[in-house]
């Protein structure tokens, strides 16, 4: 069976990136076919801190209203239905189209009596594809800015995606932050999330409500694991993190905080392999372990 | 006005920024209000000190969800087929609805010869407001786990806030946005007058950047960058200056302090006012007011 693995946690900036990058480098290196799919649409890092060759790119487009003026009879049912407004009948008669503001949900198209509505395409996202290596593929969504549907992009990146999941024994996923539906539709999946945090108030505060979220959809027969990024940070933090684990019972690992990270952001490259002989790495591995 | 601090890249310093930003204007300048319009993910109460009076809160109910009634379905399936959210699935040979995909926008009941899709209400998140400990009041968006529509919830976050600074005569408003570009960003940027783009010197940072400027030149807000954690990668600091070609506010330094004041849940400049951090802070902060809010 395919371990599909999200790597989330609700804060920004704890680590996510990081985590889903090196675990895929180990678990290349061991000869097991891998694909990394960086799902953080609206800030896909993970082009940004390795060098990938990508092959192929694919537009992800969307419905989007074209008015025939001629057939429209200014009934105004369309404007009526819309649930986002972004249709508006001006006094003039002429039927104003605000792209921003639309979902592409087509009810304008289903509700019109005229047919005057025929149907466009906008692109909403890319799919880029790509490979680090012989063993490990790479997938990034990517939402174009001044777009605002990013959860209905993800929904998208992997529902498409899914019968492609067969041919990999692992399927690692670098999550957006936060908690909401786009986090949903990859933890729906997820046969392990590893849940990265960071000891500061925050880091809790977000993991606590990230973790509801586990609750809320009773996902128990996943695999958690709370990996506690920038360890050694002087904070009071760690007995907050660590009486969330011990009273759910989850399993933890620690990575040290290191500048070496940004170090192999800036060259690009996997932390480790530049640098496996460290605590860092050993962290690393650890995780490595929990997934297989 | 209405200043919104945002970053692309989550993690480089947002609340950081904004809860000094909201406690300096606050006690030295006018007093303002804050909003968190980081919805899923919401820390700014909590890093000005957390709630020493809510003032009030409520529960928004106006997610708008369809419901299958299964024993008038035909199983004809035209609501699986005109559905654009793939919230509908198919078991047993009937349709049902994935509650969390569904955007509630009515397509399938309109195709349904029977007329058997019916609709509910579920709570899209709440709003409530706080005195916090540092004085700041603060508006916060908190949106259901697993939710959508946060931009709606950024919006009426935002609307509370401009009433109390109408009510009260605050001059300002100050926003945290969430991380990314999508729709709480755009809800958190559309109104405002003046962009904050936080960002690191790190890869990731840079290109998070990039595209947020990008919606911000959509909205034509006026974009400031400060440079958080410069000290980490002094070269790509100056990288980031030369490519964003944004007016710079100014540099801050990385330093355990900031994590020591979050540890004791103050702001830091209220933590340890003269420290290096809190000295470059207000500097900028300074600056920021002579030229860009008088």
């Amino acid at each position: 069976m395919t371990h599909i693995i999200a790597i989330a946690g609700g804060k920004g900036g704890t680590g996510k990136t990081f985590i889903a990058v090196n675990i895929t480098y180990i678990i290349g290196n061991e000869n097991e076919k891998i694909l990394l799919i960086d799902a953080d649409v609206e800030n896909p890092s993970v082009p940004s801190v390795i060098n990938i060759s990508f092959t192929k790119i694919i537009e992800s487009k969307s419905f989007r209203p074209v008015i025939n003026e001629k057939k429209c009879n200014k009934c105004g049912l369309c404007v009526k239905n819309c649930p986002e407004h972004a249709l508006t009948l001006l006094p003039t008669g002429k039927l104003l189209y605000l792209d921003t503001l639309c979902a592409s949900c087509g009810v304008c198209q289903l509700i019109c009596p005229t047919g005057a509505i025929g149907s466009g395409e906008k692109v909403e996202g890319l799919f880029k594809y790509g490979v680090l290596n012989d063993n490990i593929d790479i997938i990034v969504g990517e939402l174009i800015p001044g777009n605002r549907r990013s959860a209905a992009l993800i929904v998208r990146l992997i529902e498409n995606h899914k019968d492609l999941f067969k041919k990999y024994k692992y399927i690692i996923v670098d999550s957006p932050p936060g908690s909401g539906v786009g986090l949903y539709s990859i933890l729906k999946y997820a046969t392990h999330i590893v849940a990265v945090t960071e000891p500061t108030p925050l880091g809790v505060n977000d993991l606590k409500k990230f973790l509801t979220l586990i609750d809320k959809y009773e996902w128990y027969n996943k695999k958690v694991l709370v990996v506690i990024n920038k360890y050694g940070i002087p904070s009071n933090s760690y007995s907050d993190l660590e009486q969330i684990i011990k009273e759910r019972g989850l399993l933890y690992v620690k990575i040290p905080y290191s500048k070496l990270v940004l170090k192999t952001y800036l060259l690009r490259e996997p932390f480790v392999k530049l640098y496996s002989q460290t605590e860092v790495a050993e962290g690393l591995r650890r995780i490595v372990d929990f997934v297989k | 006005m209405e200043i919104v601090i945002a970053s692309g890249k989550g993690g480089t310093g947002k609340t950081f920024i904004s809860s000094n930003l909201a406690y300096y204007l606050h006690r030295n300048i006018e007093p303002i209000v804050a909003v968190d319009a980081d919805a899923e993910a919401p820390d700014l109460l909590l890093s000005l000190g957390g709630s020493k009076e809510n003032l009030f809160k409520y529960t928004v109910t106006k997610s708008r969800k369809a419901r299958i009634n299964q024993s008038k379905c035909i199983s004809c399936y035209k609501c699986y087929e005109v559905c654009k959210f793939q919230a509908i699935s198919i078991e047993n040979d009937k349709p049902s609805v994935i509650e969390e995909y569904c955007e509630g926008c009515g397509a399938c009941s309109i195709v349904c010869p029977v007329k058997c899709i019916e609709y509910y209400t579920r709570a899209t998140g709440s709003i409530y407001a706080d005195i916090s400990y540092a004085g700041v009041p603060v508006v916060t968006a908190d949106l259901e786990v697993g939710g959508r529509n946060t931009g709606d919830l950024v919006y009426l976050a935002k609307e509370r806030a401009h009433e109390i600074a109408h009510k009260n005569e605050l001059k300002h408003v100050i926003v945290d946005a969430a991380a990314g570009i999508g729709c709480p960003v755009v809800s958190s940027i559309a109104g405002a007058n003046i962009l904050i783009v936080v960002v690191e010197p790190s890869p990731s940072s840079l290109a998070g950047a990039k595209r947020l400027l990008e919606l911000a030149d959509h909205f034509k807000v006026k974009p400031f960058l400060i440079i958080n954690k410069f000290n980490l990668a002094p070269a790509y600091t100056d990288k980031i200056i030369k490519e964003l070609q944004v007016d710079a506010l100014g540099r801050v330094p990385y330093d355990d302090v900031v994590v020591e004041a979050y540890a004791n849940m103050k702001p830091l400049l209220a933590f340890n006012p003269n420290h290096e951090v809190s000295r470059k802070l207000t500097s900028i902060f300074d600056y920021f007011v002579e030229c860009v809010l008088k």
